[in-house]
């Protein structure tokens, strides 16, 4: 399949496609909490303002204060107190940036996680400001990696400032898709941004895998998409249906905490097996 | 022959993929089924197959035999049985050769035998990687045993297309073609 991400020393990867609904959260919660579960220690960051992937694995605000709650609860840990809304624009800003600041230490074992609660962060950022954090935000993402052996980004469905800014601080992009034409179409968008991304910043940024999410055999022609791929120049990867990802999704875990020994679960293993660890 | 016509949407898609697949650089690629599909494959692969027909560049591969195990010797009365014994990530294939070589001191008995380890993995719904780990082989003529070859593994990988037609296994390899049905 290639040589490793680890072969390569490349360890910060976006999960990244400009079409929405191709399992990008899912792909990096899983992933990031996979390699979490090897020993691995893991930062993954919500790059989405939707805030899906902090809904999932962020701390929820503390409830008021009760009186009368067990000492414990006071010793409760907290969701950080800025998110990655807030440390682009202290980067924009040339603030100094104190990074734990930004930072949920421990949402799971071995796993931290820069969240993003702010939906308006578009709108109240700009395209401007956001581009100019770009260089600082790639920066920072490079000391951060030598406190991490992964950085994992999760990106939104867009083209826009903020998903340039967020693969052009990455070393490599994982690209989940379906087997749908709309999806492969949208294959092309996404590699020719990973070049330009590239071109723009001076550096490489590596189209690594792709990962075809939702694969089962009753799918429209899926021998078909096979045939094409399984020729394909970049290592490809299945993850099949699975009923075990809604629920888990709905119980706010990962794979690995509902059904590790689903074949969904033995699916993110292999690529974190074969793409990741080597 | 009947040639099926290709849909719209399949000409777009090997459109797509062969107009990205022109801009990406030369990397390793490989295709890992997802579990669901690739483990009752492997089940289904697992099991004896005995090779029952085999031909090499469109000639019977017995006839190759005929002509090319000996040095300018031809073998007749050849029997030829091959095995493929595929177990979990292995697979042990069997070759086994007898025939009588026509020496000018009159017929020899003619004995080859090869076993092959290889491990194995589904690249894709229609590949096999495969690589050779070990080998040994040995040949006699006439019931004087020549030593016997150990071969180690080189490390390369080899890419089998194979597939299932109803009871049995068709497996290709470049111009190697063979038809194998189940024994065990």
């Amino acid at each position: 399949m290639g040589p490793s991400l680890r072969e390569l020393g490349l360890s910060i990867v976006a999960v990244a496609n400009q079409k929405g609904g191709v399992g990008k959260t899912v792909t990096t919660l899983n992933l990031a909490a996979g390699l979490a579960r090897e020993g691995q220690r893991v930062l993954v960051i919500d790059g989405d303002p939707q805030g899906n992937l902090t809904l999932l694995l962020g701390r929820r605000a503390a409830a008021p204060a009760n009186p009368d709650a067990p000492a414990t609860a006071s010793r409760a840990r907290k969701p950080a107190p800025h998110d990655l809304s807030d440390l682009l624009a202290a980067i924009a800003e040339k603030k100094g940036v104190a990074i734990s600041g930004f930072i949920e230490k421990g949402v799971r074992r071995g796993l931290d996680l820069i969240p993003s609660r702010n939906r308006r962060m578009r709108m109240e950022l700009g395209d401007a400001e956001i581009k100019s954090a770009a260089p600082g935000f790639a920066k920072l993402l490079s000391r951060l990696a030598e406190h991490y052996d992964w950085i994992l980004l999760d990106t939104s469905p867009s083209n826009g400032p903020l998903e340039r800014s967020l693969i052009a601080a990455c070393e490599a992009v994982i690209i989940p898709l379906e087997f749908q034409l709309f999806s492969v179409a949208g294959l092309e968008a996404i590699l020719s941004e990973v070049r330009e991304c590239a071109a723009d910043h001076g550096r490489e940024i590596r189209a690594h895998a792709l990962v075809f999410v939702k694969a089962e055999n009753k799918v429209s022609r899926i021998d078909e998409y096979r045939k094409v791929f399984a020729r394909f120049r970049l290592p490809v990867f299945e993850i099949c249906r699975s009923e075990y990802v809604p629920r888990s999704i709905e119980r706010r875990k990962t794979l690995w905490e509902t059904a590790p020994a689903s074949y969904a679960a033995r699916d993110y293993a292999r690529i974190i097996d074969k793409s990741f660890l080597g | 022959m009947h040639m099926a016509r290709k849909t719209t949407e399949a000409l777009e898609r090997e459109h797509i993929a062969a107009s990205i697949a022109r801009d990406l650089p030369p990397l390793g690629g490989g295709y890992s089924l997802s579990s669901a599909t690739a483990v009752p494959l492997k089940r289904a692969l697992r099991g004896v197959w005995g090779v029952v027909s085999h031909e090499v560049g469109g000639e019977p591969f017995i006839d190759r035999i005929a002509t090319r195990s000996l040095k300018g010797i031809e073998l007749q009365d050849i029997e030829y049985r091959a095995e493929y014994d595929f177990k979990e990530s292995i697979c042990i294939k069997r070759v086994d050769i007898d025939g009588r070589a026509d020496l000018v001191e009159g017929g020899a008995a003619y004995r080859f035998r090869q076993r092959l380890a290889l491990s194995w993995d589904l690249e894709g719904p229609e590949r096999l990687r495969v690589r050779p780990e070990l080998a040994y082989q040995y040949t006699t003529l006439d019931e004087v045993p020549a030593p016997v070859k150990e071969m180690e593994s080189t490390g390369d990988d080899l890419v089998i297309v194979f597939h299932l037609d109803g009871d049995e296994l068709v497996l290709e390899e470049g111009d190697d073609f063979k038809r194998l049905r189940r024994l065990a």
